[in-house]
């Protein structure tokens, strides 16, 4: 009996140990064989460059633009709209059907795939309100398709902050709006970007839906009423159609890169805050 | 000790049900101004419920219904005309738990004058030294007035929770067992500092604990069941209780 509770003890690290390993070591590989065939390639003029060729030679400038001009866009709309509602569904309304109702659409929203977003962006943002094929069409599509995760966690996070501080603020005389800027939101505030760079992550990464709604110029946006071609999609036509595969890992690394240099921004920004505030 | 105005607070036949249950039952009482009235009772008794209704924070929570009246100064607390806030920031509150909000000692103490509109620095230094020395807390803070709250001892952070509420200049201090949670010396130091603030303040403190009542109240009031048992001064209460539930209570047969 007692052997077996040991036995069963070791067996069970072992498999949480290798589960992690595994994963980690997963995650490693993909970045590491990226980074292999992407490295070679990069090089300032490949960044700072248009593409020549369909992307065959030069760089990728109009992509990086693209993206991020698309990324920002969306989580400068989906962010408001999302902690917003958030704020809404926690602070300003007793548990009834209404936010029953807004909770499950939000999180059907959320397990509905990016190509249908695509589609409902063509149809409504680029056909219907005559955006056309454009970064404004894209983020909108892009927004729409992140503000249920946004809506999510915003909304545990908030939850998770202690009804104490609500009612210091109010025992203050603070009003419900104050009392959920001044003494809510701080502490929310890591748990919220946490959905915000789920959001970000989703964006910069996405296809589908950004072929549908902001095209795949190659030409270097001006206004957000010009198509881009993300590096998502860059990536995705250089290698689908056989263009340049060493091109392709090179889009690729530096998609990859900026997503790492973007989260661990996040982390800092997060960490000097946190530090300020406990 | 009256001298003929409206008492600050009065209750007059208050009864509050949260649900089923009736937290109060029919509860006439009146503070005078610059009065030290101590609530004692045991857990159960209503004693929270009438704090959390003078001060309107249970305005927040659902299913609860309200007879009889609130006054403060002869107004209707619960009046049409009333502002909740307005009314929370003349009467503060000290909790059970000492809770510092997630930010730095100064910035605790600014809370409730930024609130209402304070902003120049000068300004919020003076309230936050006048609310820090008033509770007694100043000289073991005033070099570290930029750490975290969360930092302080419990007493230390109760003692905060006052200047907390001393900084908004509030008429009525309501206290909540403020020292339910803090060591026999952190609580001595709560209690002397109530007895200097009486002089600036009208207060109300409630305690489970009988002999806090009789150290620091010069009134008491007792509560069971949601009923105001009976109430005078602290001498008269604890020497010739008039009800034999108070006689019970304060000699420790329960409670």
């Amino acid at each position: 009996m007692n052997n077996r509770a040991i036995v069963a003890h070791k067996v069970a690290v072992g498999v949480l140990w290798a589960s992690a390993v595994l994963t980690l070591g997963i995650l490693v590989f993909i970045l590491a064989y990226i980074l292999y065939h992407g490295l070679p390639v990069l090089s300032w003029s490949f960044i700072s460059q248009s593409p020549t060729e369909m992307g065959r030679s030069g760089g990728i400038l109009p992509t990086i633009v693209g993206t991020f001009a698309l990324t920002i866009l969306a989580l400068a709309i989906a962010t408001p709209l999302g902690v917003g509602t958030a704020i809404f569904l926690t602070e300003y309304t007793r548990p009834g059907p209404l936010t029953r109702v807004v909770r499950f659409g939000a999180e059907s929203l959320a397990g509905v795939p990016s190509i249908i977003f695509g589609l409902f962006g063509f149809m409504f943002f680029v056909i219907y309100l005559g955006l056309g094929w454009s970064i404004l069409s894209g983020a909108l599509t892009l927004a729409a398709m992140i503000l249920p995760t946004i809506i999510r966690t915003s909304e545990e996070a908030i939850r998770a902050v202690p009804d104490s501080y609500r009612e210091i603020s109010f025992a203050l005389g603070g009003t419900r709006w104050q009392t959920v800027t001044r003494a809510v939101l701080p502490s929310a505030l890591p748990g919220i970007l946490t959905g915000v760079m789920l959001g970000m992550g989703r964006s910069i990464g996405e296809t589908a839906a950004v072929i549908f709604t902001a095209g795949s110029t190659l030409r270097l946006p001006t206004s957000v009423t010009d198509p881009v071609r993300t590096m998502a999609v860059h990536f995705y036509i250089l290698a689908r159609e056989g263009i340049s595969m060493p091109n392709a890992y090179g889009t690729a690394a530096i998609l990859v890169i900026s997503i790492l240099a973007v989260n661990f921004v996040a982390y800092w920004l997060m960490q000097r805050f946190i530090a300020r505030h406990s | 000790m009256t001298n003929g105005g409206p008492p600050k607070l009065a209750a007059n036949g208050l009864s509050y049900h949260y649900g089923d249950l009736q937290a109060l039952r029919n509860v006439t009482l009146e503070v005078q101004p610059n009065d030290l009235l101590t609530i004692m009772g045991p857990t159960g008794s209503g004693k929270t419920t009438l704090l959390r209704a003078f001060n309107r924070l249970n305005d927040m929570l659902t299913g609860t219904r309200m007879t009889g009246r609130l006054d403060m100064d002869g107004l209707d607390l619960y009046g049409p005309e009333t502002d909740p806030a307005e009314v929370r920031r003349r009467i503060g509150m000290v909790f059970a738990l000492p809770i510092p909000l997630p930010m730095s000692i100064y910035d605790n103490v600014a809370y409730g004058p930024r609130l209402h509109g304070v902003t120049r620095k000068a300004e919020l230094d003076e309230v936050v030294e006048k609310g820090l020395r008033d509770a007694i807390l100043w000289d073991e803070v005033k070099d570290r007035l930029v750490d975290s709250a969360l930092r302080l001892s419990g007493g230390q952070q109760q003692r905060l929770s006052i200047a907390r509420v001393l900084a908004v200049e509030p008429e009525v201090i309501l206290l909540d067992e403020p020292t339910s949670g803090l060591d026999p010396i952190s609580t001595l130091r709560i209690e002397e500092l109530l007895k200097q603030l009486r002089e600036r303040y009208t207060i109300v403190l409630v305690t489970h604990n009988p002999q806090q009542a009789a150290r620091v109240g010069e009134r008491v009031a007792f509560f069971y069941l949601g009923e105001l048992v009976e109430t005078g001064p602290s001498q008269r209460v604890f020497t010739r209780p008039l009800d034999r539930r108070t006689e019970d209570y304060i000699s420790g047969r329960f409670g």
